[in-house]
């Protein structure tokens, strides 16, 4: 069977100029899953491991946390699988893993949950790794659901016990709640473990942070997504970046001097993945060229299937007519400014890290007025904010680093 | 049969030169221009010439880039169009009658396309009136004050530094903006414009009038 996922192009031009010396062009694929997926459900198996520290009874943390581990519990069916671990300088199992039947009861023991002690994740992972184990398997979603709100000892155990995730098939998700929390770490764990991490700002949003883990495990229908470009001859991709749901750089890996791939992983249903692809176009004359082909190949666990893949033509023409090569697609324009804001938050955070105050301001300054510019009012405000502090104090606060690093990724919205 | 441009062997029937990418159609989709497909084995000599300015440095920083990237990799500047060659020298407008009057001149006829343009702020567009010569500013009946496009409803005020006639656009087969001496000034691409010096504006290019900030887009 095949048709789950629409993959669809479009390039930032339709016409490039004639030049005598390369240019680049902008590609943006776009994949999503079709209609014939609208019903199809992940069931999970997730460890929600949680940091019950003494900093966790501050501005009602612990009842706002209590709270959303049950909104969970209540999205959760019958057949998904949990398990949690609550932890402080000791992990304690709380529900060891089973499957949500009884909902009320599992809610009892999330109850059980007060805030005391010192923060040791390690341990606590390798717990929560010890509860997903038991019910391993390609059809479901094996997942670590970690919050924490403070700094952990131990952080090279943090990150063994992500690559033993990794190795096993398990993700990492890996939440921040409030300022005082090690996000290098989290990401870092994160991304060894083919998760995501992200930053809660006040308690009453855990909520709806769990929700959505929830509702984004039970929606990844396609795994191991890989996307293939066979270049036209002489193209070179010089970068690929995630640009929705989450923009990042990919890296791209060239399997031959005419093919790249691009690992995406796997696919949220409701969900519409998007790749820009940065591609060096060598002179051509005049005329219509297929520059590349884009093959997307995946697998859908739900009903066994393997390698199925879905292609698109990425197709441009050559002009000499310089009023046709000035037309740009402002939806494909739109994402690549985003790109661009994204970029210079991310090198105006390692400048201000380095101490170069004057060049991280003036990025900051530049990425609030494209994104201002782009109606995403509040991070371009969070930005400017933190562009005026650092000029002024030479300091950024840990809030508004912590938005920008974990908001300006999230600015294109494809549907 | 073999490829036309870069005579590859390809399989009948195939649409695209699998080596080269050519297209194999011998008819151009239609709404393409009358161009010709690319028969001709490619050399070196039929490009255009290289542009007479260098050109592929970014107007606010001097980084170098290739054409066609969209923005400054170094300071994020807007650099559609910025210093791309041309492949051909752009066709003259034609001239616009000026307009006698101090009274606008309504239009003869709509122009399409290209004149068009806009300006976005915080997720709103202003429509620019299609017309030649385009001021920027702050209504304000006292003084008679009545610009094409009035800013006080995107918050223009004495305030936030918007002058009355502050910046003016002007279409000439391409958009450029100038300062009209404004009191606190037109900033480009993060530079500071000259008083009634015309530079152009590109597509995505940030602007800010006094202490507003915009983005144009020609469509």
């Amino acid at each position: 069977m095949a048709g789950e996922v629409q993959l669809t192009c479009s390039t930032h031009r339709d016409y490039v100029p004639v030049l005598n010396q390369p240019q680049l062009a902008y590609v943006l694929l776009e994949m999503a899953t079709t209609q014939a997926m609208a019903n199809a459900q992940m069931p999970l198996n997730f460890c929600f491991v949680l940091d019950k520290s003494g900093s966790m009874d501050d501005d009602n943390k612990i009842a706002q946390l209590r709270q959303a581990v049950k909104h969970a519990i209540d999205l959760l069916q019958p057949t998904d699988i949990v398990s949690i671990i609550a932890f402080d300088a000791n992990p304690k199992t709380l529900c060891a893993s089973q499957t949500a039947q009884d909902k009320n009861r599992l809610k009892r023991e999330v109850d059980r949950l007060n805030a005391s002690g010192g923060t040791q994740m390690a341990s606590a992972m390798r717990a929560g790794l010890k509860e997903v184990r038991r019910n391993l398997g390609r059809d479901r979603v094996s997942r670590l659901v970690i919050l924490t709100d403070g700094q952990t000892e131990g952080e090279p155990e943090c990150l063994r016990e992500a690559e033993n995730a990794a190795r096993e098939g398990i993700s990492v998700i890996a939440l921040g709640l409030g300022s005082d929390w090690n996000d290098n770490l989290l990401m870092d764990m994160a991304q060894r473990a083919q998760g995501r991490a992200d930053y809660i700002a006040s308690p009453e949003q855990i909520v709806q942070h769990f929700q959505q883990q929830v509702q984004a495990g039970q929606g990844a229908i396609i795994q191991n997504a890989l996307l293939t470009l066979r270049l036209m001859q002489g193209i070179q991709p010089r970068k690929v970046w995630r640009v929705a749901p989450l923009i990042g750089d990919l890296g791209v890996q060239p399997i031959s001097d005419r093919d790249a791939q691009v690992s995406l992983g796997e696919m949220v249903k409701d969900q519409p993945q998007g790749v820009l692809a940065e591609l060096l176009l060598p002179p051509r004359n005049e005329g219509r060229y297929r520059v590349a082909q884009a093959d997307v190949s995946y697998d859908i666990p739900l009903g066994g299937i393997v390698g199925e893949h879905t292609r698109a033509d990425v197709v441009l023409n050559y002009t000499s007519n310089p009023a046709l090569a000035q037309a740009v697609n402002p939806r494909v324009m739109n994402i690549v400014e985003k790109v661009a804001a994204f970029k210079l938050q991310t090198r105006a955070l390692q400048e201000a890290q380095s101490g170069d105050r004057a060049g991280a301001t003036q990025k900051l300054r530049q990425a609030a007025t494209m994104l201002l510019g782009q109606g995403e009012a509040d991070l371009a405000r969070t930005i400017q904010l933190e562009a005026d502090r650092l000029e002024q104090s030479g300091q950024m606060s840990e809030e508004g680093k912590k938005t920008i690093k974990f908001s300006g990724g999230k600015t294109v919205r494809l549907s | 049969m073999n490829c036309p441009s870069c005579h590859a062997q390809v399989p009948d029937g195939a649409s695209f030169c699998d080596q080269c990418g050519a297209s194999l159609a011998s008819a151009m989709p239609p709404g393409a221009p009358a161009v010709p497909a690319p028969a001709a084995p490619m050399s070196p000599q039929q490009f255009a010439p290289a542009p007479a300015s260098g050109g592929t440095t970014c107007p606010s920083c001097g980084t170098p880039f290739v054409p066609g990237t969209a923005f400054c990799d170094n300071c994020g500047a807007s650099l559609t169009n910025a210093g791309v060659p041309q492949p051909q020298p752009i066709p003259q407008p034609q001239p616009f009658p000026q307009p006698v009057a101090p009274m606008p001149q309504p239009f003869p006829q709509p122009v399409s396309g290209a004149m068009t343009a806009r300006l976005m702020i915080g997720g709103q567009t202003i429509a620019v009136p299609q017309k030649p010569e385009v001021v920027i500013g702050r209504a304000d009946v006292a003084s008679g004050s009545f610009p094409d496009v009035d800013l006080t409803p995107y918050g223009a005020s004495p305030q936030t530094g918007v002058s009355r006639v502050h910046a003016k656009l002007t279409w000439q087969g391409a958009w450029v903006i100038e300062d009209m001496n404004s009191t606190n000034g037109t900033m480009l691409r993060g530079q500071k414009l000259a008083p009634h010096q015309k530079t152009p504006i590109n597509t995505g290019d940030p602007l800010i009038v006094g202490t507003l900030q915009l983005t144009f887009y020609a469509s």
